[in-house]
């Protein structure tokens, strides 16, 4: 089974990571994304770490690659669920991951990327 | 019961240690046993939930770099005292191609991949004491991360 889903939310994607998600399973849903966002026009992705305790240097680059990536395909990567303790890490880490925007949880991230809340509800 | 034993450290000091638990970390089985074993250890000890972030995230940085720079290795981990003090004790040890610029390694920015680089300085933030050993033309890396607890 893979370590991440995939939802789309009309013309934005949510995906949710799992906890244990490992460097090839973050590089083959970059792959995905990347092929996703492109062919169905996607101008959002919003990326959800509640269910990741953890978030490293190596899951901060791969998300650092993810954002830049899709920014050069014109869509917007906005990352939801931090706890506070991974905030903590982050800043001890000093990863900035300049580029991605951050939201509190998913509903604030379709507000930021003006999704209906039509959409919200047929999906 | 654990098992407990007085180990003197280089400072000289005593600790009461627990005889540490190592796991190996390879591509076959990844990071997940050794998360599972800490996790599973740090549930038995009172410690915050930022404490207990830290650490696994210590041990992932640890476990990765085995990963992507020796291809395995072993990760040990212990719960240490010392007077009403509680620390955590990790170890990292590959037999891989080793770290050629220490100094250079522990500044932010410095990846020998092209990653972020933000791994051993990251580490170092986090924890109280760090030591690195490593030897070059493969002699492998130990690393040693001490952290208290708050």
């Amino acid at each position: 089974m893979v370590p991440f889903s995939i939802f789309p939310l009309g013309d934005v994607l949510l995906v949710s990571i799992q906890e244990e998600i490992d460097d090839v399973s973050l590089a083959s849903l970059l792959d995905l994304l990347g092929i996703t966002v492109s062919q169905r026009r996607i101008r959002g992705v919003i990326v959800d770490l509640k269910d990741v305790d953890v978030v490293d240097s190596f899951l901060a680059e791969h998300l650092w690659s993810l954002a830049s990536m899709l920014a050069l395909l014109h869509a917007q990567t906005v990352i939801v669920g931090l706890s506070v303790p991974v905030v903590m890490t982050l800043l001890d880490f000093d990863i900035a991951l300049k580029g991605v925007e951050f939201a509190l949880d998913v509903e604030q991230a379709l507000d930021k990327l003006n999704v209906s809340k039509k959409t919200r509800q047929v999906t | 019961m654990s098992q407990r034993k007085l180990v003197k450290l280089p400072d000289s000091q005593m600790y009461d240690t627990e005889c540490p638990v190592c796991v190996p970390v390879n591509k076959t089985v990844g990071l997940a046993p050794i998360r599972s074993l800490v996790r599973c250890s740090l549930e038995e000890i009172t410690i915050s939930s930022v404490d207990s972030a830290a650490i696994m995230t210590i041990i992932n940085e640890l476990g990765h770099n085995i990963l992507r720079h020796a291809g395995r290795g072993k990760i040990c981990f212990a719960v240490i005292g010392h007077g009403e003090r509680l620390g955590i004790r990790i170890t990292a040890e590959d037999s891989g191609s080793g770290i050629p610029d220490l100094a250079m390694a522990l500044k932010p920015g410095f990846s020998r991949d092209d990653g972020l680089g933000l791994g051993l300085p990251g580490i170092r933030n986090m924890a109280d004491d760090v030591r690195i050993a490593s030897l070059v033309s493969g002699g492998g890396t130990f690393i040693e991360v001490l952290k208290w607890l708050s």
